[in-house]
């Protein structure tokens, strides 16, 4: 039974550092890291990492054409003569953004909406808690292309209809979380020297809550371009001649059966930063609960 | 009557884990005598349980057994193999435990638990072990022996729980019963109805029992002897009256007097001061000295000994 | 409860229809219409009436079973959907087995083989399993097992020759049940070696988290008391590890089976695309790329029928495994 708030009282410096320590310690967490970095890296600079950075806009060079990888085309060229690494490295930006986007507007959606169906509780909550129910109905997948069809086909729509069909697993996580700490005997006793009710949810609750959420959307963050990538592949996001990872793929289809490299390194650069992705998420997860560990 | 069916030789159980080396048990020497129920009393963490785990040869990693013997019916179990210890546990050493909702399977009838176990020790077959599954149960005293057989643990209460693990334990008729805090789960009543259980049957099947317990009053109410334990060594051991007569060790003086008793006026109740020492980096000599009100230079020195003061009666203090 | 999100479900995909951009009057006429032909399809497809007297027009058909007719198709899409169901079924039962015999039993080992090569390799399988993009995986298959081992056919679910030579008796509608019950040797052997490449594409990622639940349920289980009472009973480890330990681990299990027939269902999507798969989420993708509305909610509304069943029956096969729990008798 804990009376003061936790986030609130313990000597928050030494538990960083602490934290720190145990994910220096975690190889599989450095390397998701070190993907990230690379990843931020590369959309920051592209043009200065790569060879031919025209190529990932309006160049196209057709006697170049599907020429396999080498020293002056890393990953080889695909079937309008680009270089393909210069492609794949310029996708890591709209990637980037996509994860950023998305996770964003799920969570500015998500976090309220559970904060109050949690707190609150009663009317508002099994409102809340129906909405959410129909919408995470839908098998993953279906939701996203349905609304990004129904809007239209871009990179916005989608990543709202990503958001859209996301933004119901926050509100539950969040509000399970908000249930479990309602009853703690801090709650009561900040209620009981006349803490208003906004007060409340902002300082105790909320902080308490956000570790879960932390690692939940640093793994979605992966998701995000994952299903990105998927729904491009489909011809439901990015379209020609934006370059995205999925719509490489999707691109190279005709191709790829001959000419392996056009579509084995953009699906290779969708794995290994879905991967960063989730291992941060795992090592985050080991640290802030190990609890929630699988 | 004072043969000894099972004795401990200077035992020593350590846990290697990433902060260090812990102690658990660091040289303990005991015998179970034949017929006696000896207790082995201290606080958790103490030791005791695992020293009983020990002797099952039943440490998990990363704990292991390091130096010591384990000597019964004139042989060392801790050099005997899993396959051999198999067919001693449940068989001729049993134990139970201290809770008995979770020492059972939730997802197997009792029926089909305790029959297994019966099947295979005394190799028969499913009815016959069904038959002495209720024969056990009758001894122990439940009602609706045929009813049990069928329900899940969930389903009946501690006390029934207990019995079924006791009835269990002495199915195969074992010369040592180890019980591990038995009645620690359970409220007072049911606890003294079991433990009149376990000394009724102790007569009936002659059955030695080595009892694990941190309550005084356990040890008063059933056992013969007594060993206490303090962070991983025995401080005292003897027959029950004697010690309850005269407690010798200042660690044992200290439980005795912190025991709340009727009729007398106490101010404040009596505690032993401190906490128990961490077992990863435990004190210089004796291992009671930060504690003890009657601490001397020489304590910071040597381990004291267990030396005999009485008959029967031995302390490790120099005091 | 369920009643209403299935209700919920028809009014979001009625809503998504219908914002569709694109006129799907266009789409039904064809090119160059006239006038009274625009008029007649806006009359026939119901298009004229208010929104909400559409809806109620929808949901009355649909509790008839009628989803309309498909603008891409022409057919009924009830036929259509019929037509389609049994290849997805076929493909997402054999990558749910696929999931199961291989998953949980790499699980159990490595729990009760710990940092062993089982347990590396799971451990790898789980990490990658769910980053890995389905489509990528489908994809390298191909390349590998159909482009340089030539083991492996590319696409589509029966040979050719066998539709010509040894065509399948239509008894269930799955091809492999069908030949396997005629007899039709050829045929079977086609048949699998369709399924192989799509049923492990679309198993892989369940395979991950199956793999991974079922060796931390397990690893949970193996630190109970209750093992430590069978051991101190003198019962065998193998014993323990596959009579006392697994049926208290499959509990858990079993219950994500729901959460895994999500994962297979969207990836029916991108699998079948790949590997041209006449089932329904290759009749969704296509109706979602051409906006044929009523295949767009027909498809939808299917889905998730599926998947909220599923999720149902998974929550009443908890209530007969698990003892502990009772099916509560006052129903409030």
């Amino acid at each position: 039974m804990r009376i003061f708030s936790p986030t609130r009282h313990k000597g928050k410096s030494k538990r960083f550092s602490y934290a720190l320590f145990v994910l220096r310690k975690n190889p599989l967490f450095m390397f998701g890291l070190a993907v990230i970095f690379l990843m931020v890296l590369a959309s920051l600079f592209p043009s200065y990492i790569t060879p031919f950075p025209g190529d990932a806009q309006y160049e196209i060079h057709f006697e170049q054409k599907l020429k396999p990888p080498s020293l002056k085309h890393f990953f080889g060229t695909d079937h309008m003569g680009r270089d393909i690494f210069t492609r794949v490295v310029f996708g890591s930006r709209m990637s980037i953004k996509i994860a950023l986007i998305v996770i964003f507007f799920s969570l500015a959606i998500g976090v309220p909406f559970g904060l109050v169906a949690g707190f609150f509780g009663g009317k508002i909550d099994e409102i809340i808690m129906r909405m959410s129910d129909m919408l995470l109905a839908f098998p993953p997948l279906l939701l996203p292309m349905a609304i990004t069809a129904a809007l239209g086909p871009s990179i916005m729509n989608m990543m709202i209809a990503i958001a859209i069909s996301w933004f119901p697993w926050y509100v539950r996580l969040i509000r399970g979380q908000v249930l479990s700490l309602k009853e703690e005997l801090y709650v009561e006793s900040a209620r009981s020297i006349g803490a208003g009710r906004t007060r409340i949810i902002m300082r105790h609750i909320f902080p308490n809550c956000i570790s879960p959420v932390i690692v939940q959307a640093s793994m979605d963050m992966g998701y995000a371009i994952l299903t990105a990538a998927s729904l491009s592949f489909i011809g439901l996001g990015a379209r020609p001649p934006t370059v995205e990872w999925g719509l490489m793929v999707t691109t190279s289809r005709a191709h790829f059966l001959d000419f392996w490299w056009t579509s084995t390194f953009p699906g290779l650069a969708i794995f290994i930063s879905v991967l960063g992705f989730n291992l941060v998420g795992d090592g985050l997860r080991d640290v802030l609960d190990p609890k929630l560990r699988a | 009557m004072h043969r000894a069916i099972l004795q401990i030789e200077d035992l020593h159980t350590y846990f290697f884990t990433f902060r260090g080396t812990l102690r658990a048990v660091d040289g303990v020497s005991e015998e179970l005598r034949e017929s006696e129920i000896l207790g082995i009393v201290g606080e958790t963490g103490c030791g005791k349980s695992v020293t009983a785990l020990s002797a099952m040869k039943l440490i998990p990693a990363p704990g292991k057994i390091i130096k010591g013997k384990v000597l019964f019916e004139g042989q060392n179990l801790l050099k005997k193999s899993d396959s051999e210890m198999r067919k001693i546990r449940g068989k001729k050493i049993s134990m139970i435990f201290q809770n008995p909702l979770s020492s059972l399977n939730p997802v197997f009838t009792i029926g089909d638990q305790v029959s297994y176990i019966i099947g295979i020790h005394q190799k028969c077959g499913r009815r016959e072990s069904r038959r002495r599954a209720m024969d056990m149960f009758h001894k122990v005293q439940l009602p609706d022996v045929v009813k049990i057989l069928k329900k899940y643990p969930h389903e009946l209460s501690g006390g029934m729980l207990q019995r079924i693990m006791i009835a269990m334990a002495l199915s195969c008729v074992p010369q040592v019963l180890i019980a591990d805090e038995p009645t620690t789960a359970l409220d007072v009543t049911i606890q003294a109805q079991i433990l009149s259980l376990i000394s009724d049957l102790r007569r009936q099947i002659n059955t030695s029992i080595l009892l694990i317990t941190h309550d005084l009053g356990v040890v008063a109410e059933v056992c013969d002897r007594v060993a206490v334990m303090y962070a991983g060594r025995i401080v005292e051991k003897g027959k029950v009256k004697d010690i309850f007569r005269n407690p010798l060790h200042p660690y044992t003086r200290g439980l005795m007097k912190s025991i709340p008793r009727r009729g007398r006026q106490r101010a404040t109740l009596e505690t032993i001061d401190g906490v128990v020492p961490d077992l990863l980096d435990p004190p210089q000599g004796c291992l009671f000295h930060p504690r003890c009100k009657v601490a001397a230079a020489q304590c910071r020195q040597a381990q004291p000994f267990l030396q005999e003061k009485e008959e029967g009666h031995f302390v490790a203090c120099i005091r | 409860m369920v009643v209403l999100v299935v209700y919920g479900v028809s009014v979001i995909t009625f809503l998504l229809s219908r914002v569709i951009p694109g006129n799907p009057v266009m789409m039904w006429v064809g090119a160059k219409p006239r006038k009274e032909q625009i008029e007649w399809a806006t009359k026939e497809l119901g298009l004229d009436k208010p929104l909400v007297v559409q809806y109620l027009v929808y949901v009355k058909n649909l509790a008839k079973g009628d989803l309309g007719v498909s603008l891409r198709t022409k057919r009924n899409v009830s036929d259509d959907l019929s037509r389609c169901y049994a290849a997805t079924f076929e493909l997402v039962a054999v990558a749910m087995v696929l999931t199961f015999l291989v998953g949980i039993p790499m699980g159990i080992i490595s729990a009760t083989h710990k940092n062993s090569f089982v347990d590396h390799i799971n451990r790898a399988v789980s990490i990658s399993g769910v980053a890995m993009p389905i489509f990528w995986l489908g994809m390298l298959l191909q390349l590998i097992l159909h482009g340089q081992l030539r083991l492996a056919p590319l696409q589509g679910r029966i040979g050719s020759e066998i539709i010509a030579n040894h065509p399948i008796a239509m008894k269930t509608g799955f091809y492999l049940v069908d030949s396997l019950i005629t007899g039709n040797w050829p045929a079977l052997w086609s048949a699998l070696s369709h399924i192989l490449l799509p049923a492990i594409t679309l198993s892989f990622a369940s395979l991950a988290v199956i793999t991974r639940i079922s060796r931390s349920c397990m690893l949970e289980v193996l630190g109970e008391d209750y093992i430590q009472t069978s051991r101190a009973y003198g019962v065998s480890e193998k014993i323990i590890n596959y009579k006392y330990a697994l049926k208290n681990a499959l509990i858990p299990t079993v219950t994500v089976i729901g959460l895994d027939m999500g994962l297979l269902l969207g990836g029916s999507f991108i699998v079948e695309s790949i590997f041209d798969w006449p089932g329904l989420g290759r009749y969704a993708v296509l109706s979602i790329i051409t906006k044929d509305f009523p295949g767009i909610m027909g498809t939808t509304v299917l889905y998730a029928l599926v998947y909220v069943s599923v999720n149902l029956l998974v929550d009443f096969l908890y209530f007969f495994i698990d003892p502990r729990i009772k099916i509560p008798t006052a129903k409030n």
